[in-house]
């Protein structure tokens, strides 16, 4: 039953012009950015885009386009299947509730490997490689750690999502919802809880937005591109900026991970269809 | 050989509101089972619980004997249902929808060509559904409950706003099915069709069963008389006083009685020595719509010996 709804999905998500429409979009938006990139390289001997130095701008330069298309995707995959009532014509036809939740679980690493791997990693490692001289490996010590981790924060972007639409079940209003949280609840909610008492400030940290989007620092995984950027800010007499403990940050993302996905699916499964 | 559906005390409450309230109901196999009541009585609510989608307050229920979530997940392949309008992708064709159902129930392109060609739509199948009219996604409804050849198949007002030629087709598929001895549960508003198509029927008012038995059982028994005259609203009053009335109602400039036998020359003479002059004066065969109509339209569970007066 398993392979049937993940073949499903895929018929859904593939046959869906909404969805070509933003995957072409914003793979032809990352290419043009990437050409851009290998050009000035070329013409310009101050700048470079080669790999494996380019995996930082690959990987994190910009990245929130990548969590913002793959998780409005998620948002318009997921929310019209409550519009359109074919959420409840799949379980009438002998898909479980728990089944049905599971397939949409699957759009997840579905949307990870379109709009990161796809739509970002490709094309940036092929003009990377283009512009590529000398003999140093293609990745580095940092790259694993690091694509493991910007994975793991927009697979907890769209977890964030995928509770929303799970919770408001329409496409519109989810997609309203999910960008503002990002833009702006979750700040006044900080800011609140700093107001309350400062003793709250660390826990501030740890809200689900500032604990993913501190995936998409490339100082995170690279200590000499710390220790630059630390150098930077004290030459300008600003505070340097600080990394996350590496067992901390991914607990954290866990934790959330558990309680979005988990509190999701205890909904869905609660409520009527 | 088991109930096919049976419930037992099935409830629904949404809030403060009581959908559905303590049904109890067996659907054995090969029976064309209609499922009747005016619009709130509870009838898509009832359905929604056996197919999966809402959950019952109390009560249970067991579809081919199967009692138990896991088991009735299970069951629910053995079903073909739709509910309330077709619900489908609208981005995809007819087919690629069906592919959909298809692939849940473990049919193939063969099955899908069949279905597809019992219900007319073959020629429609590469068309994205939101091209479609009406009574094509109607079809298509239809074309997807049988998928999987299905041993019972529950349909929620399948002629639902098709013209004449429309509903025609979906009985005729209806009638097709149950001539290969599927059993079918059917809820529909429009009672002559319920009348020629089922063998048994259910009819509810606010959640609760009203009346329960097969076609024969539930329309045999009184007669019924047609009277008209100048004034309807003065006739009506007059036969609330016949001695011998079960029940009297107005259809249009009808007066519809019920009485104990088929005798209408004292119903006349009550009439005349009243003043009115009747224009129209004959006895009628009782149907499923005259039954209802006496049980949705008056007072809460009101028996069939008792007068609206």
């Amino acid at each position: 039953m398993i392979a049937a709804i993940v073949r499903n999905e895929l018929i859904k998500t593939f046959h869906r012009l909404a969805f070509w429409v933003g995957f072409i979009f914003f793979t032809g938006m990352t290419t043009i950015q990437y050409v851009e990139s290998y050009l000035r390289a070329k013409y310009d001997t101050q700048r470079s885009f080669a790999l494996p130095d380019a995996w930082s701008d690959i990987l994190t330069n910009d990245i929130e386009t990548v969590f913002i298309f793959s998780s409005v995707t998620l948002i318009l995959l997921i929310g019209n299947e409550f519009t359109w009532r074919t959420a409840r014509q799949n379980v009438i036809d002998g898909v479980s509730k728990e089944q049905w939740f599971l397939g949409k679980l699957f759009l997840i690493p579905l949307m990870l490997v379109l709009f990161l791997g796809v739509g970002r990693l490709l094309p940036g490692a092929f003009f990377a490689l283009l512009g590529r001289e000398g003999s140093e490996p293609l990745v580095g010590a940092t790259f694993w750690p690091a694509l493991g981790g910007v994975s793991l924060g927009l697979v907890g972007a769209m977890s964030l999502a995928f509770f929303v639409v799970m919770a408001i079940r329409a496409a519109g209003a989810s997609m309203g919802v999910w960008l503002l949280w990002f833009a702006a609840i979750e700040r006044l909610i900080a800011r609140g809880l700093v107001q309350i008492t400062d003793s709250l400030e660390p826990v501030v940290r740890f809200l689900p937005s500032a604990v993913f989007q501190s995936f998409f620092r490339w100082i995170q995984y690279d200590p000499e591109a710390l220790q630059q950027a630390v150098e930077r800010a004290v030459a300008n007499n600003r505070t340097p900026p600080e990394i996350w403990d590496p067992n901390t940050l991914v607990w954290s993302a866990v934790i959330w991970l558990v309680v979005l996905l988990g509190s999701s699916f205890l909904w869905f499964r609660r409520r009527d269809l | 050989m088991s109930a096919v559906i049976e419930t037992e005390q099935l409830t629904k409450r949404f809030r403060k509101t009581t959908a559905v309230d303590g049904l109890s109901i067996a659907v054995e196999p090969g029976q064309v089972f209609g499922f009747l009541g005016p619009n709130g009585s509870g009838k898509t609510t009832t359905i929604g619980m056996l197919t999966g989608i809402i959950r019952p307050t109390a009560g249970s229920f067991r579809l081919f004997g199967a009692a138990t979530h896991r088991e009735q997940v299970a069951a629910r392949r053995r079903m073909g249902a739709t509910l309330e309008q077709p619900n489908f992708y609208p981005y995809l064709t007819g087919r690629d929808n069906l592919r959909i159902v298809a692939n849940v129930k473990g049919c193939g392109s063969k099955d899908m060509d069949e279905v597809l060609d019992v219900v007319g739509l073959t020629a429609r199948q590469k068309d994205q559904f939101k091209t479609y009219s009406l009574g094509m996604k109607q079809r298509l409804a239809l074309a997807a409950t049988m998928l999987g050849d299905p041993e019972l198949i529950i349909l929620d007002e399948p002629a639902n706003g098709l013209d004449p030629e429309g509903m025609r087709e979906i009985r005729d598929i209806i009638a097709r099915l149950a001539d290969r001895g599927k059993t079918i549960f059917l809820s529909s508003h429009l009672l002559w069709e319920v009348e020629r198509t089922c063998t048994h029927v259910a009819i509810l008012k606010k959640g609760r069963i009203l009346r329960l038995g097969s076609v024969a059982e539930i329309t045999a028994g009184t007669v019924l008389a047609e009277l008209r005259a100048a004034d309807t609203a003065r006739l009506h009053e007059i036969v609330k006083e016949l001695p011998d009335l079960l029940a009297a109602r107005v259809e249009d400039d009808t007066v519809i009685i019920e009485l104990q036998d088929d005798d209408l020359a004292p119903v006349n003479r009550f009439v005349a020595e009243r003043g009115v002059s009747l224009s129209h004066l004959a006895l009628r065969q009782r149907s499923l719509e005259d039954v209802f109509m006496e049980l949705t339209t008056t007072g809460e569970h009101r028996g069939m010996g008792e007068i609206e007066r």
